[in-house]
């Protein structure tokens, strides 16, 4: 919420926040191989980070209801990750500091699926929402931060 | 190998969609290596970003586009205690930070 009203105080009148974030869902892994067949591998196990999904919706709309905010518009969207194989997907994972966590059992499918064609694409699949808010007036009598 | 995520372009336009850009002041929070921002940076008027991970702040920096130096800047913070003026910015964007 302090975070929030601090970017209230940046904005300037008519300003916007854009906040995007995933969708409170278990991401899908699948590989195409060579170029035509889908196969489904199993779901990224995000279930730590949903709490922080559903604590930043909270956080949202309670500086809409205090009127510190107004949300104008969502979309939601896929957002896909490609990797040719299953090390970049990891080393991808470690860059981005990732605190999801994968089954043994995808990482062994996915090597060996992929080591059984000659081209191979693993994808991790991820709904995300953007809202875009408008700078409100702020709540009336509220004390200005420092 | 080219950056691996979102090739198909569905959060750039899902950004562009949502908010215009064009000469815009933009706070990008949680940066992290820059990647959002070399999505609408070409028409914004300035865009400062922000992480608290050091190591992704020199990342951006080195990874800054030459035509874009003169208006994008990044900057090792946490929104929590960042010191901004007033009515600094026109666009804050939070990616997956809060």
């Amino acid at each position: 919420m302090d975070v929030l009203q601090r970017i209230h105080r940046w904005l300037r009148r008519g300003g916007l926040l854009l906040d995007l974030h995933p969708e409170p869902e278990q991401p899908p892994v699948e590989v195409t191989l060579d170029g035509i067949r889908n196969v489904y591998l199993g779901r990224i196990d995000t279930t730590a980070l949903i709490g922080n999904i559903h604590g930043a919706r909270a956080a949202l709309r309670s500086v809409v209801e205090a009127g510190w905010f107004e949300r104008e518009r969502a979309v939601v969207f896929d957002f896909v990750s490609h990797f040719p194989g299953v090390d970049e997907w990891l080393q991808h994972r470690d860059k981005r500091r990732s605190s999801s966590v994968v089954d043994r059992a995808i990482i062994v499918s996915a090597r060996s699926a992929l080591s059984a064609v000659t081209s191979g694409d693993l994808q991790v699949r991820e709904r995300v929402l953007a809202t875009r808010f408008k700078r409100g007036r702020g709540p009336r009598g509220a004390p200005r931060l420092p | 190998m080219t950056d691996p995520v979102d090739p198909e372009g569905n959060e750039t336009r899902a950004i562009h969609d949502l908010v215009d850009f064009t000469d815009k002041d933009i706070l990008e929070i949680g940066c992290g290596d820059g990647r959002l921002i070399w999505r609408y940076a070409d028409f914004a008027s300035s865009v400062l970003g922000i992480d608290s991970v050091e190591s992704d702040i020199h990342q951006a920096r080195t990874s800054t586009p030459e035509h874009l130096r003169s208006k994008v800047a990044f900057r090792t913070a946490d929104a929590v205690a960042a010191e901004f003026a007033s009515e600094s910015f026109d666009v804050v964007i939070l990616g997956r930070s809060i």
